[in-house]
């Protein structure tokens, strides 16, 4: 179109058309060129992010650009986001999966300085610390809630033990209720308690997954339900699960302390 | 790191868009655009007024109702358009089947207007403003298509700012940072500016329309209207030729019928035509015959209307240039020669060129054909010969200022598409039209023009192909030159061929005379010639071509002198030659057998004479400053002083309260004569002042004692230095207080130094005081 213009503009001999022209296809030039040079040019630094997240949760990174852009994540996906010209923009990411999220690809793009046409760059950038992203809590294993029979529902004194063992001389230190009056009366002297502590229930849960990713997320959304179930019956629940380099088994003493077990946990462990 | 480019899909939702920058941006482009095509005569005024009008307030509605649809409103709008094109349609048919084509651009701007107007009241989106941006380039290129001088680039500036200022507002409305920064609309418009000059660098100028073209759009010899004119002339049709009274001289006498060499117009810069052409050349306006021996004049009677010569001829003998170019006549007191004043074409010198544009010249009627000789068209003929090669040239003269009824043409013309119903032309090639042409014409002339070489020049020797009367009145002279004769023929003892006689003069003629135009008058009774040959050797063009032509013929070879004008500056803008009048010439044309008049310019080897540097330079500064327009200079040289003074105060103004106390205080020591040093302190300082209000020598032990002012400076620059150091700063009521108190302290030291003052003159007056 442009050299349709010049054409007309020449034939005709008119000058300012053909000074009309050449500025419109300055604007074009530099409508078409700079955003390319602005993407390149665009600095994108993820300054801040969670560090547990739940597998299809919307998660929130703070990402900050060197100028006013378009940005999304690619992967983990999530929606468009415009910079502006504060100093952060707030970025929504869906982990689709569960695992360690140790970098987020970017979409970037600029229309600068005009608006006509919009370049695009996809950069992958790492996160400002790794993000383990948890599997959403899923129907808990009853074959291994119902193995463990009777499980005691313990105090509020949970670990210390109820029942009286014997009675010793007080010493410094001893807490003034554990005073065994009757026992004081007759030895004339202050006497405590002495009890027998119950340990609780010890339960062992194999994280071990499936080769298939979507078996395996499901899997460990049905070991961390349980996980979550026995701990909230006051079991003491050892899992088991494999991790980068080594099986993993150990004591875990939350609901959180599963979820980043079981982000990171492998599918197999054939080869260790 | 992957840089992958690729384009986002154009399928978007398009919000309403908020940015009243944008808004305004795109409503002043379209404003510019209809404003422009108004101003090169596309548009009616009225028609502009409106439609600017409708797109102010359409977009003000659109503004206002960007998050609501109108049903009714867009079937009304939809009415509009199609009305307009219907109207549009209607109109060029109408212009077609009288066969005027070219004249379409008048409907097409104004449909482009009523368009813009519809589509302002239905723009409430970004890409809408987009659509309004875009077309508004269209006005202004509709607008352009006819501009041809340097003014037009106010019209394509503010375009262009408009135009800048809603890109980078849309950019930053998407981006959602608000308003654009100063830096982001003049960076990415700086880059433009150097893309569109570097593409206007590298491509090739524009150059002058076909006469094919000019057939094609209405310009064909079929056509019997008067007001048809070839395309080239369209900003010229719409205005017709002017039967004026008074003809104008373009400030150059020469063109006046006779040119009196005794009378010097001091030409100006003024811009008088504009030419567009295939390539430079000396543009004829007419040639003379009649030598006196001070003025040349034409050989019988003169043809065209008493209007538009006679009053040319008066113009010129009166000395008023009718043009209001800046000229004045330097030497008004003899008057130029008297011209025929016949109203009726002589059938023998003129033939009368009836039918309307395009005008067919036959080469029978302008004086002998140019033949185009083997070999000739790419060989110049030197240096010294006027006219380029090639065989035709295609001009288009637009005129600046109301010009003579002279029709300016290259070499030979052939065709001229000129908006008169008749022209004149004279067996010596001069055209004339009946009436004069007013600023703003146009017309278009297609020359043949021919260039001998050297060597084809000096085989043509004698007088062959000249009438009788025409070679008697190409050799006449008013005496004889005898000692004008017999310099030519010592110049040319050596030469045989006419064109090395005509070279060897021109030459002699460059090395022993100088290029003025400040010469002294030429006094009742003397000989142009002679004077300048002999007495002064300083003269311009006319001097000079003068004494060539008279030289030639004592030597017996037919010449002639011809006026018109050279080229002028080119500009690259408009692909333009600005003709000023200063550029108006005059040349001598010499007989060649088989090729015709052939143009020889001695002036342009004549070496200017030593100019005074500083008497230029003060005539080109009072020059330019009588240019300058005073009513829109004043107002804006105000304004500016304004702001230099606001300026130049704001930055003297203490910017703290601490600031203006310590100013007051060194203000108050200045005036007490208190020499203080860099070392001193302000509280320093201020015990002198306060020694000084209390009448007691400088103590500065005494610091914090009352003055006489109620509040001692020793306490003001206490609080100020408090304030400084302990960052502590008082309320705005205290603050402005301690200012006052300063400015007290300022006023009674003043009081009290010129009491003192007082006193001890009256003391050294007083007699009884001289005693003690």
């Amino acid at each position: 179109m442009l050299a349709a213009w010049f054409t007309v503009a020449h034939d005709s001999g008119a000058g300012w058309v053909q000074t009309i022209g050449a500025l419109v296809a300055g604007a074009l030039v530099v409508g078409l060129v700079a955003p390319l040079i602005a993407v390149l040019r665009l600095r994108v630094r993820v300054v801040s992010n969670p560090a547990d997240a739940l597998a299809r949760v919307p998660a929130t990174l703070q990402v900050s650009l060197s100028a006013p852009a378009e940005v999304r994540a690619v992967h983990p996906p999530g929606p468009v986001a415009l910079s502006g010209r504060s100093p952060s923009t707030a970025l929504e990411v869906v982990p689709a999966r569960r695992g360690v999220v140790e970098t987020c690809t970017l979409e970037i793009a600029s229309a600068a300085p005009f608006g006509l046409v919009w370049w695009t760059r996809t950069l992958t950038v790492p996160l400002a610390r790794p993000m383990a992203v948890a599997p959403r809590v899923g129907t808990p294993a009853r074959e291994v809630l119902d193995e463990v029979p009777d499980a005691p529902r313990l105090s509020a004194m949970r670990g210390r033990g109820t029942a009286t063992r014997g009675a010793r001389p007080y010493e410094p230190g001893d807490p003034r209720r554990l005073v065994h009056w009757p026992a004081s009366a007759h030895a004339g002297r202050l006497m405590v308690r002495e009890t027998d502590r119950q340990s609780p229930r010890t339960v062992a849960v194999d994280g071990t997954l499936p080769e298939n990713p979507a078996a395996a997320d499901e899997q460990a959304g049905r070991v961390l339900a349980t996980v979550v179930e026995l701990l909230g019956q006051g079991c003491r629940v050892q899992l088991r699960t494999v991790e980068p380099g080594r099986v993993v088994v150990d004591t875990v003493a939350g609901a959180a302390t599963a979820s980043r077990r079981l982000a990171l946990a492998l599918p197999r462990d054939d080869d260790r | 790191m992957s840089v992958l480019g690729r384009r986002h899909p154009a399928r978007r939702v398009w919000p309403p868009e908020d940015s009243i920058l944008l808004r305004v941006a795109a409503t002043g482009a379209v404003s510019t655009g209809i404003a422009a095509c108004a101003a090169q005569g596309e548009l009616s005024w009225n028609l502009a007024l409106v439609t600017g009008a409708l797109v102010v307030v359409g977009n003000a509605v659109s503004h206002l109702f960007r998050r609501r649809t109108l049903p009714p409103l867009k079937f009304a709008l939809g009415a509009t358009m199609v009305g307009a094109f219907a109207w549009f349609f209607f109109t060029v048919s109408a212009q077609a089947s009288r066969g005027v084509l070219f004249s379409v651009e008048q409907p097409l701007a104004a449909l482009f207007a009523l368009m813009q107007a519809a589509h302002s009241f239905d723009v409430p989106s970004r890409r809408d403003l987009g659509f309004s941006l875009a077309g508004s380039a269209t006005l202004i290129a509709v607008a352009a298509a006819q501009a041809v001088d340097l003014a037009f680039g106010l019209f394509v500036l503010t375009w262009a700012v408009f135009a800048a200022l809603g890109l980078a507002a849309a950019w930053s409305s998407m981006a959602g940072v608000g308003r654009p920064r100063l830096r982001q609309v003049l960076l990415p418009a700086a880059a433009v500016a150097v893309v569109a000059a570097a593409a206007v660098a590298l491509l090739p100028p524009p150059h002058a329309p076909s006469p094919a073209a000019s057939a094609l759009f209405g310009g064909s010899s079929g056509s019997a209207e008067p007001s048809h004119l070839a395309p080239a002339a369209t900003a010229g049709a719409q205005r017709r030729a002017q039967p004026t009274g008074a003809a104008n001289v373009g400030g150059y006498l020469g063109f006046a019928g006779a040119l009196d060499t005794a009378i010097r117009p001091s030409l100006g810069n003024e811009v008088v035509l504009r030419v567009r052409a295939d390539r430079p050349s000396y543009w004829l306006a007419e040639t003379f015959d009649t030598w006196s021996g001070r003025s040349w004049s034409e050989t019988g009677p003169r043809p065209g209307a008493p209007a538009s010569r006679a009053g040319s001829d008066a113009s010129g003998a009166s000395g008023h240039n009718a043009s209001g170019a800046s000229g004045h006549i330097d030497n008004s007191a003899e008057g130029i020669a008297a011209t025929n004043e016949s109203s009726q074409p002589s059938a023998s010198r003129w033939h009368t060129l009836d039918g309307g544009s395009p005008f067919l010249v036959e080469p029978a009627l302008a004086g002998p054909p140019p033949p185009v000789p083997d070999g000739s068209e790419q060989a110049p003929l030197g240096a010294s010969t006027v006219g380029g090669g090639g065989t035709s040239d295609y001009q288009t003269f637009y005129l600046a200022t109301a010009a003579s009824n002279l029709v300016l043409h290259a070499s030979h013309a052939s065709v001229v598409w000129f908006p008169s119903p008749r022209l004149y032309v004279s067996s010596d090639g001069t055209i004339e039209s009946p009436e004069t042409l007013g600023a703003g014409s146009a017309y278009s002339v297609l020359s043949t023009v021919t260039a001998p070489t050297p060597a084809q020049l000096s085989t043509a020797n004698g007088r062959a192909g000249l009438t009788p009367g025409v070679l008697a009145s190409s050799l006449e002279l008013p005496r004889a030159y005898r000692r004008v004769g017999a310099l030519a023929r010592r110049i040319t003892a050596d030469r045989s061929t006419v064109y090395a006689k005509v070279t060897a003069l021109e030459h002699w003629i460059a090395t022993h005379t100088k290029y003025t135009t400040r010469i002294p008058p030429l006094a009742p009774g003397q000989d142009t010639v002679d004077q300048f040959l002999f007495v002064t050797r300083r003269g311009y063009c006319e001097q000079i071509s003068t004494s060539l032509a008279v030289m030639l013929r004592t030597l017996g070879i037919p010449a002639r002198e011809a006026v018109g004008y050279v080229p002028g500056r080119y500009n690259p803008i408009t692909g333009l030659y600005d003709e000023q009048a200063k550029d108006a010439h005059a040349w001598v044309q010499v007989w060649f057998p088989g090729y015709g008049w052939q143009s020889f310019d001695p002036t342009a080897f004549v070496p200017v004479t030593g100019p005074n540097p500083g008497t230029t330079l003060a005539h080109d500064i009072l020059s330019a400053l009588r240019r300058i327009p005073v009513a829109p200079t004043a107002p804006i040289a105000g304004i500016l002083a304004l702001t230099a003074f606001a300026l130049w105060w704001r930055r003297r103004r203490p910017t703290s309260w601490r600031a203006a106390v310590t100013r007051e205080l060194e203000r108050a020591a200045h005036r007490a004569g208190i020499a203080s040093t860099p070392a001193d302190t302000l509280g320093t300082l201020a015990a002198h002042i306060d020694a000084v209000l209390d009448g007691r020598e400088t103590d500065t032990s005494t610091a914090g004692g009352s003055s006489a002012v109620g509040s001692s400076a020793v306490a003001v620059a206490a609080a100020a230095e408090r304030a400084a150091w302990q960052s502590v700063d008082p309320d705005r009521a205290t603050a402005r207080r301690h200012v006052r108190h300063a400015r007290d302290v300022r006023r009674a030291v003043g009081a009290r130094t010129q009491l003192r003052a007082k006193f001890s003159s009256a003391r050294r007056s007083s007699p009884g005081a001289r005693g003690r």
